[in-house]
């Protein structure tokens, strides 16, 4: 190109100067573009958008031909082998795969699909699973063939009276095909509607007990979905971790409950994730890495929810669930699970090693876990030692009993961090003062001179009977400890 | 920019607005389609800022409300798009924002995450970590606050998809039981220790936060690779390579795309023992690394102005699996733009001392700054004769500065066997210096196989050509000349028959030295007589040519 000659304003960018703001700008969006598409080789929404119609094409297909022919047919056979195709190629590509049929419109992971010389495949594929209340299916992981033609079986099914859906998910789950997610009819919610009322339970979104509940039913899900095979619902996690970050200040509350198993492993996970959050905030993490650092704790045991030595039938239906795998095993086998997500991001990563790392030793031969795998492990710990089915320590016992392994277990720094916090009688440990008031601690070290003397909710008055109203003292005012209790057990 | 997005309901269009969410609009929406480096969009954001800036400034900030298909500021539309793929104000929508806030007192840094959340992170096909309203949430970005509900909605229950409301249905139909003795049994107790407060040093703390930064991140990536190498390689473990090939894929991309080239090829390291151990998928997942993108990616790190030195940069390639010189070849040859192919060069000139004739192949094509780099790296490592170097690098180039380093190369090059051919291409080169020392080097043979081509040169001199040329062809020739060709040029100087030389018609000066330094250069006693004639009856310049032939010989 001669000096002459225009430049082609669409043409790369050479010779010409760029405001310092906009090469930042370029800069930074640019980092952004080459995270996002780490590991991907292709134009991932080209991918998408051409498999995904071919998965919703051979998906009408096959629902049309069972009007006519059973599913053992050997038509089915092409059918299914594109189906299963397309559904590997996006399962390796994007994870988890969700097709919603919304107002006729076909979406694959919210790119919307359109089929070659099929106008009406998203009504067809609508009128399908409508029949059983469902408005799409997301695919957890890849399928095989006898598992698609279960599936396909199991949509052709009349559908049950009552709550199809719901009928539906017994069914898949029956098949051993709990790693199909069922969804609901969905809609775009128009601007004219009116926002509904907001939830009791959001307007009390600041009360922290009310938070752990919720925290609670995600963990809940989180462990029912990935013993099924399902993806980590990890955006789902952070958003009630980034509510907790939030609303969690010093005086967060951490009990040791006597509960069924089940709800005791929840209250171990979010205690854990209190405890962690309240070291990582001691540390100065910013509200990003704590975050992070939130979401490993949420998911450090989640290798307890695999099953090991599942026993599938030749129908490809479950015949043995299979056990979880040993202590030693469980950190690997959670990383296994929260790697299966798809997309680079810095917080998979930290997670993953987190819960490989969360019961190594400062001294493991391996090398000195990472940040995130220490503060995990101190705040297992702490609990482990202070639930009712661990050793059942009062909370100050654990402490010093964590201390006395500092440098060798610990990272010496952090667990003093964790002591300087949590203070001589961290949250939740049973006192009793010397005029025979007994009472909870329920505050982290507020300043370092009330390190041995926390605010406290009375349990019981000096005669042995609960406050008839709630009763909170700071023991930097009045009150003399005279003992540490056993007793944990939450008032109430 | 589609006629809905120009033409917003409304006077919408000359509010800054409108035009500060317009300019919004088409900067998320040209991410996808052009090059960030692209003139058109480099104006993008230019417009992006000056209207986004004027915008809060007149407004004193913006309040946008987030409707299916048209935002909405204080009470106008100010953009409007009805087909879903391509609409902001959809994309809002469906990930849950109903009102974004933007102060006044934004900064530009998070005027530029708001693109970039809106236009690249949250839109991933990939359900990653975080959606559109929890990245809006942080507190990075303490001048934009997004308001949400839940995302899209479920026509019968109005939850969001797969919420996990207290009393919602269960997700999973299928209940699974937490084992009871988890963690158990606690590991071997200490005496406890009184718990004291103590203060902890600044370095310490800040010790720990450094490891929470993203400058670590290599580091716990390959502590990753590590831990889940061993994992597939416990045969009590069923980690297997397909668990993880797409994190290897996705690591190994970030590694390249930050630049941290020295952990892609320790990352490598590590996962060569699962191919050592012959573990299924382990090929596949080290085939990656040797994939045109990693070898990009390295190349664009020799390109950027961090750039660790070449040999390094030739280890990592080295350490990746395969052969890569081809590679770099191609990628040399497709660059246009003449500095980085000379980058690119100094890589290729690492490979000078095994793979020099395959480099000088290539020359020829390059760009003469190229070409000449590689030149210099051949030279130093010998493994490629020097007049073979300074041929290919005087083919590579008509440049005077470049021609002149290879007719310097080529006069000073030992001659070569069998070298005659590459050099006689060189005889009608476009620079004399070239041209004259090819015709120099050629005499320096002496092989009786270049006379024709010498003649050719000798004959296509006329009166315009340069005497440099004509005294080099001269001296070419008088080194392979025969008999017969000496008769000739006699004849053609000054015939011996008388009545020949009635109708002589001398022929132009440059011939004449051409001939007359053939003669002197093959014998000069034998053909002294005739050059004095020449020196003594021709004009100039003839005669000076001529004069100084019979000084040479007389030195």
């Amino acid at each position: 190109m001669t000096d002459a000659q225009p430049p082609d304003p669409d043409g790369p960018l050479t010779d010409r100067s760029i405001v310092p703001e906009v090469a930042e700008a370029i800069r930074l969006l640019e980092r952004a573009q080459q995270r996002v598409g780490a590991g991907v080789q292709d134009d991932l929404e080209t991918v998408v958008r051409n498999d995904g119609a071919r998965l919703a094409q051979a998906l009408v297909a096959l629902l049309r031909m069972t009007r006519t022919h059973d599913v053992g047919n050997a038509a089915f056979e092409r059918p299914v082998v594109d189906l299963g195709v397309s559904l590997r190629r996006l399962v390796d590509r994007v994870g988890v795969v969700q097709l919603v049929v919304v107002e006729d419109e076909v979406y694959v992971n919210d790119i919307r699909v359109r089929p070659d010389g099929s106008k009406d495949m998203g009504a067809r594929l609508e009128r399908h699973l409508a029949r059983h209340g469902l408005g799409g299916l997301s695919f957890h992981e890849r399928c095989t063939p006898i598992q698609l033609r279960m599936l396909v079986d199991a949509l052709s099914l009349p559908p049950s009276a009552g709550d199809p859906r719901r009928a539906m998910a017994r069914v898949l789950a029956g098949r051993g095909l709990g790693a199909i997610e069922l969804h609901g009819e969905f809609r775009y919610k128009m601007s004219s509607e009116r926002e509904p009322a907001v939830p009791e339970s959001e307007q009390a979104a600041g009360d922290l007990i009310e938070l752990d509940e919720r925290a609670s039913a995600i963990i809940q899900v989180c462990w029912d979905n990935l013993g099924s095979n399902r993806m980590p619902p990890v955006a789902q996690v952070r958003r009630i971790v980034a509510e907790l970050v939030k609303h969690s200040g010093p005086g967060v509350l951490v009990y040791s409950e006597e509960l069924p198993v089940g709800q005791a492993y929840t209250a171990h996970v979010r205690r854990v994730t209190h405890v962690c959050l309240i070291v990582g905030r001691a540390l100065g993490l910013n509200e990003e890495q704590l975050e992070e650092l939130g979401v490993a704790a949420m998911f450090h045991d989640v290798g307890y929810a695999v099953r090991e030595g599942v026993i599938m039938g030749d129908d490809g239906a479950v015949r043995s669930r299979g056990f979880a795998p040993p202590f030693a095993r469980h950190g690997s086998a959670g990383a296994r699970l929260l790697l299966k997500a798809r997309g680079f991001s810095p917080g998979k990563l930290r997670r993953a090693l987190a819960t490989f790392e969360h019961h190594r030793d400062l001294e493991d031969h391996r090398g000195v876990p990472q940040l995130y795998g220490r503060i995990v492990r101190l705040a297992e710990d702490y609990d482990n030692l202070i639930r009712a089915r661990g050793a059942g320590f009062p909370p100050p016992e654990a402490l010093a009993r964590m201390k006395a392994w500092a440098g060798i277990r610990y990272d010496p720094t952090l667990l003093q961090l964790m002591i300087n916090t949590l203070g001589a009688y961290p949250p939740g440990t049973v006192l009793e003062l010397e005029d025979r008031q007994v009472v909870r601690s329920m505050s982290t070290v507020r300043y370092p001179g009330a390190f041995a003397l926390p605010l406290c909710e009375v349990v019981q008055g000096p005669d042995g009977m609960p406050p008839p109203q709630p009763i909170t003292i700071d023991l930097a005012r009045q009150g003399t400890v005279a003992r540490v209790l056993r007793a944990t057990r939450r008032p109430g | 920019m589609t006629p809905q997005e120009r033409r917003p309901r409304g006077d919408g269009s000359q509010d800054p607005a409108a035009r500060a969410v317009g300019s919004l609009a088409r900067l998320v929406r040209s991410l996808g389609l052009y090059d960030l480096r692209n003139q058109a969009m480099v104006r993008f954001i230019e417009q992006y800022r000056r209207d986004m800036l004027a915008a809060l400034a007149h407004h004193r900030g913006l309040e946008i409300e987030v409707h299916p298909f048209e935002l909405v500021h204080e009470g106008r539309v100010v953009y409007v798009e009805r087909e879903r793929e391509r609409s902001l104000a959809f994309r809002l929508f469906r990930d849950g924002a109903r009102r974004l806030i933007i102060d006044q007192d934004a900064t530009w840094r998070e005027l530029i995450l708001l693109v970039e959340i809106v236009g690249i992170s949250a839109p991933g096909v990939v359900a990653t970590d975080s959606d559109l309203v929890t990245r809006l949430s942080r507190d990075d970005l303490p001048s934009i606050k997004v308001e949400a509900v839940d995302g899209i909605v479920q026509a019968e229950t109005m939850t969001a998809m797969g919420s996990a409301a207290p009393g919602a249905e269960p997700a999973v139909p299928v209940h699974m039981v937490v084992p009871a003795e988890w963690d158990l049994p606690i590991p071997p107790l200490l005496e406890p220790v009184r718990l004291v407060h103590r203060g902890l040093t600044r370095d310490r703390v800040e010790a720990l936060l450094d490891e929470a930064e993203d400058a670590m991140l290599p580091r716990v990536g390959l502590r990753l690779v590590e831990e889940v190498v061993a994992a597939i390689l416990d045969p009590a473990d069923p980690f297997d390579v397909s668990d993880a090939a797409h994190v290897f894929a996705e690591l190994r991309d970030f590694l390249l795309s930050e630049g941290y080239m020295r952990a892609v090829t320790r990352m490598l390291e590590l996962l060569m023992p699962l191919q050592a151990a012959g573990v299924d998928g382990a090929d596949d997942v080290l085939a990656g690394f040797a994939g045109p993108e990693v070898l990009d990616a390295l190349l664009q790190l020799a390109l950027s102005p961090r750039s660790p030195p070449m040999a390094e940069i030739r280890g990592m390639l080295d350490a990746l699996p395969g052969e890569h010189l081809d590679h770099v070849v191609r990628a040399v040859r497709s660059q246009d733009d003449a500095i980085r192919q000379r980058v690119l060069c100094d890589l290729l000139g690492t490979w000078a001392g095994s793979h020099g004739t395959a480099l000088l192949e290539l020359m020829p094509e390059l760009a003469p700054g190229a070409a000449e780099r590689i030149a210099v790296a051949l030279l130093r490592r010998g493994a490629v004769a020097p007049l073979r170097v300074g041929i290919a690098l005087a083919r590579a180039t008509v440049d005077a500065e470049r021609s002149e380093l290879a007719a310097r190369i080529i006069s000073e090059s030992e001659p070569v066997a069998d070298i005659g051919p590459e050099l006689e291409v060189l005889v009608d080169h476009d620079h004399p210096a070239v041209r004259r020392a090819a015709l120099e080097t050629l005499g320096r043979l002496g092989a009786p196989a270049s006379l024709p081509v010498l003649r050719g040169a000798y004959e296509r001199l006329d009166a315009a050509a340069a005497l440099g040329d004509a005294e080099a062809v001269g001296r070419a020739l008088g080194r392979v000349a025969d008999a017969e060709l000496a008769h000739e040029l006699e004849e053609r100087l000054r015939p011996r028959s008388w009545w020949r030389r009635l109708f002589h018609v001398p022929p132009p000066a440059p011939v004449e030295i051409a001939a007359v330094t053939a003669l002197a250069t093959l014998d000069l006693r034998q053909h002294g007589r005739l050059v004095r004639w020449l020196a003594n009856s021709r004009p100039e310049p003839v005669r000076s040519a001529c004069q100084a032939l019979l000084r040479e010989e007389g030195a």
